[in-house]
């Protein structure tokens, strides 16, 4: 009977492994299927040459080259403010903060990485109440609203990567600027931070992954289903972004074409979010063999 | 001895600056705190709670009842972990010896793959083959089900579970996988009888982690569960979770009591989300003080 | 004897452990003195409390007192020291594992003499040449200055720590055995390196091996349970028959 039992467990086990295997490579090939059925410059630029729609701000009316662009920005900008202060954040927590101060801003920082996205795109949707209800009547949603949302969303990814980063190395690492003679300070500038540059990159990485994916943010704080054919303007301005065109096409497609492009649109995002994924991963894994010694 | 070469001043503007965003970074989490309670305020009254603490929602009848969305993304949550904890557990047996090493690689690397697949692609393959498939399944409702959203939900949360389960076992399968070796013991009875009854802390804190993960979800809940603000009575049955709700209502209505109801869904989500992160940090820590 | 570096009754805890327990020793001018014991009996703990790098961990205590004697003035390491940082960088260290900066060869001097001593280019890329040479590696990396010095071979990132430590001019050395992540001939190489040096600099080393130091020691600590349980000098260092007893009772 326990050897019955076992043998299930076994097999069980069998097909929990290989059902991963599976289900992955299974919802690579659907999209890579449906995809493939409208994959072209088409898909991109409709009839709008690629170049004069990147460099001259050429309309595509008839394209995914919109939905991309704004994600790119959207990205861009969130980076822009979450992984320097993500950065900044964690070094100070490693090898600054003590004690209370210390517990507190890691219990915060633990929440904030719990926290749903949805709950981000809301709170974004209530400072833009806020403000239209004090000094700023005309305010709403848009990129910069949506990036800083974002920005919000990722900090905690940036913090933890930096912090664990430096965490991590060696005790011998930690020993060597003091015995130089070197500062507090110095030793964090010039010898720790430098020696798991290589942890931080990779949670930058993670950081603009979850950032490009991220659909719940956006669809509360300025993303619509077209925004004029162009990248976004301003940083006020409405904007496309892939997940949220991807939502869009989920509910709205008239024919199989457009549920096609629907897919499209998801195997490119998923390209984009597999490969700084697997990039954060691979860096990751060779700061970790960089320093067994 | 010679004196310094280095400046304390510039030592003390570094300091300052990096506690500075360490700062922003706490005074972020409780603006999201403050916003969400102030403009979740009307709950707190008692015309208001008896608005929207109810069972019933009827925009039109003014009742906004949002308990079913309560337990829509409760009873979701739960059908998730119910099939993804299991399947998480086997998924690293697998690893764990069970599997050859070569193809254990391969799952894992597949598993840590998995984490970078966004959830509106799932979704998106799943709202064209799933709900469909149920309706000819059972020949009754839309398909678009607690079941449909849960299994999709399971495979969402899977990655972040196994690789829970994974970083505690790294440690521990080294150890107790030459003892079990000496004494005889299978692959199998290594995993089942030692690694999961040893690393119950760390199965409870991948258990909760992946409880959150769930529960904060939005675009599955959104896409394939319907939706309908009732509570269900079977697995065929349309949910609305909190999250999905709090997209329904932003996207359809303008100002009023429909939007106070997603503002005091969002505090809810946020209350139970902090707990949940506050526990998982206790396992966390609990086990580091058994190291 | 004339003392460079005096330990007077010194004991250090690591919470509520007594990890050193009243020790004395002292170090002199022109000698190679060696800290030896079975692991866990406090060497290493001893080497780090000369410098105070034992401060750099949470929770540990240390009485007694470690007391320099440069140039005629006394600076007393615990009790009113006026500058860590360089009572640190008066000693120069060398730990177990070759401990090279994830940077060039030439940033590995350049990053220290720059930021602690405030040199210039060219006076780093002097100090830097002079040092080499003295680890005799000079010629080894006069033309890869430019290389990730994690490249080099483990004797050679040894030989580079142990030059990156004599660029700052220290008055003394410390070694944390420094060739037990070595192979033989490596080893050996520093070994004779350190018989030179020693004419310059003091040094104190731990030591993992008492064929080592019988050959490279002028004074030998033997170390036990957190205290110094034996002293050895001179003639005694060769007695062979007292070396093998030792050999018996530590390890």
């Amino acid at each position: 009977m326990r050897r019955y039992g076992e043998r299930l467990l076994a097999v069980a086990s069998w097909v929990a492994g290989l059902g991963v295997l599976a289900v992955v490579a299974g919802l690579v090939a659907f999209l890579a299927s449906r995809a493939s059925q409208v994959l072209g410059v088409e898909l991109f630029f409709g009839d709008v040459a690629w170049y004069s729609a990147v460099f001259g701000g050429a309309r595509v009316l008839d394209g995914i080259w919109p939905a991309i662009a704004g994600t790119l920005m959207l990205v861009f900008v969130a980076a822009a403010m979450a992984i320097p202060l993500g950065m900044a954040a964690g070094i100070y927590i490693s090898e600054y903060a003590k004690g209370r101060f210390r517990t507190w801003v890691t219990l915060m920082v633990d929440v904030l990485a719990g926290t749903p996205s949805i709950i981000m795109g809301l709170f974004g949707f209530a400072m833009i109440l806020l403000l239209r209800e004090t000094f700023a009547p005309n305010a709403t949603t848009g990129l910069l609203l949506a990036a800083v949302c974002l920005a919000l969303l990722v900090l905690p990814y940036m913090i933890r990567a930096t912090q664990s980063a430096l965490e991590g190395l060696p005790v011998r690492l930690r020993l060597l600027g003091p015995s130089l003679g070197l500062s507090h300070t110095q030793s964090v500038v010039r010898v720790l931070i430098p020696s798991s540059s290589r942890g931080i990159l990779s949670g930058a990485v993670l950081s603009l992954g979850r950032a490009a994916e991220d659909t719940a943010v956006i669809m509360l704080t300025g993303a619509v289903a077209t925004a004029g054919g162009r990248a976004p303007q301003s940083l006020t301005a409405k904007f496309e972004a892939l997940p949220f065109s991807i939502y869009v096409t989920a509910a709205e497609h008239n024919t199989v074409e457009e549920l096609n492009v629907g897919f499209a649109m998801a195997l490119v995002l998923l390209a984009l979010t597999a490969s700084l994924f697997s990039g954060a991963f691979f860096l990751q894994r060779s700061l970790e063999r960089r320093w067994r010694a | 001895m010679r004196p310094f070469a280095h400046s304390d001043k510039g030592d003390l503007l570094l300091r300052v600056m990096l506690g500075t965003a360490a700062a922003i970074a706490v005074a972020a989490v409780l603006s999201i705190f403050v916003f969400l309670t102030y403009f979740a305020m009307p709950i707190f009254s008692a015309e208001g709670a008896a608005r929207m603490l109810n069972w019933e929602w009827r925009p039109n009848a003014g009742s906004y009842g949002i308990l079913p969305m309560v337990v829509g993304s409760l009873a979701l949550s739960v059908f998730a972990m119910t099939l993804a904890l299991p399947t998480a557990i086997l998924v690293c047996a697998f690893a764990y010896g069970i599997g050859p090493g070569w193809l254990a690689r391969a799952v894992m690397a597949v598993v840590n793959l998995m984490t970078g697949i966004p959830t509106i692609v799932y979704a998106f393959a799943a709202v064209v083959t799933i709900p469909p498939l149920l309706r000819r399944a059972f020949e009754q409702g839309t398909g678009f089900s607690l079941l449909g959203a849960g299994c999709v939900l399971a495979v969402l949360v899977l990655p972040t579970i196994v690789l829970v389960i994974d970083s505690n076992w790294r440690g521990l399968a080294p150890v107790t996988g030459h003892t079990s070796a000496a004494l005889g013991m299978s692959a199998t009875q290594h995993v089942f009888g030692i690694l999961v009854p040893v690393s119950r802390n760390g199965l409870l804190a991948a258990t909760v982690l992946g409880f959150g993960r769930a529960l904060g979800d939005t675009m599955i809940a959104l896409m394939l569960a319907g939706n309908v603000p009732l509570v269900p009575d079977s697995p065929l049955d349309s949910v609305r979770a909190l999250t999905a709700h709090i997209g329904v209502v932003m996207s359809l209505e303008v100002g009023g009591p429909g939007w106070q109801s997603a503002f005091a869904s969002g505090f809810i989500l946020l209350l139970v989300t902090a707990a949940i992160s506050i526990t998982v940090r206790r396992f966390r820590e609990r086990e580091s003080s058994d190291a | 004897m004339e003392s460079v570096v005096k330990v007077e009754s010194l004991s250090v805890w690591f919470g509520a452990a007594r990890v050193l327990r009243d020790v004395d020793i002292e170090f002199a001018r022109g000698e190679l003195t060696a800290l030896i014991g079975p692991s866990g009996s406090g060497k290493t703990t001893l080497l780090r409390a000369v410098n105070r790098m034992n401060d750099l961990f949470p929770g540990v205590r240390t009485e007694g007192e470690v007391t320099f004697f440069l140039n005629g003035t006394e600076v007393r390491a615990y009790n009113d020291c006026p500058d860590v940082a360089s009572l640190r960088r008066t000693a120069g260290m060398v730990f177990q594992t070759p401990n090279v900066l994830p940077t060039s060869i030439r940033q590995n001097f350049s990053i220290p003499l720059r930021h602690v001593l405030g040199l210039s280019k060219p006076h780093v890329e002097e100090r830097m040449e002079a040092a080499l040479r003295d680890a005799e590696l000079w010629d080894e990396v006069k033309d890869r200055l430019g290389e990730q010095a994690q490249t080099l071979s483990g004797g050679q990132q040894q030989r580079l720590c142990l030059a990156r430590a004599l660029s700052l001019e220290p008055r003394v050395l410390l070694l944390d055995e420094p060739t037990a992540s070595l192979d033989f001939r490596a080893s050996r190489r520093i070994e004779n390196l350190l018989v030179r040096l020693k004419e310059r600099y003091p040094v104190l080393a731990v030591s993992h091996s008492l064929g080592q130091t019988s050959r490279i020691a002028d004074r030998v600590y033997v170390m036990s349970n957190g205290a110094i349980v034996e002293h050895l000098e001179g003639e005694e260092l060769h007695d062979a028959e007292r070396l093998h007893r030792l050999a018996e009772d530590l390890f």
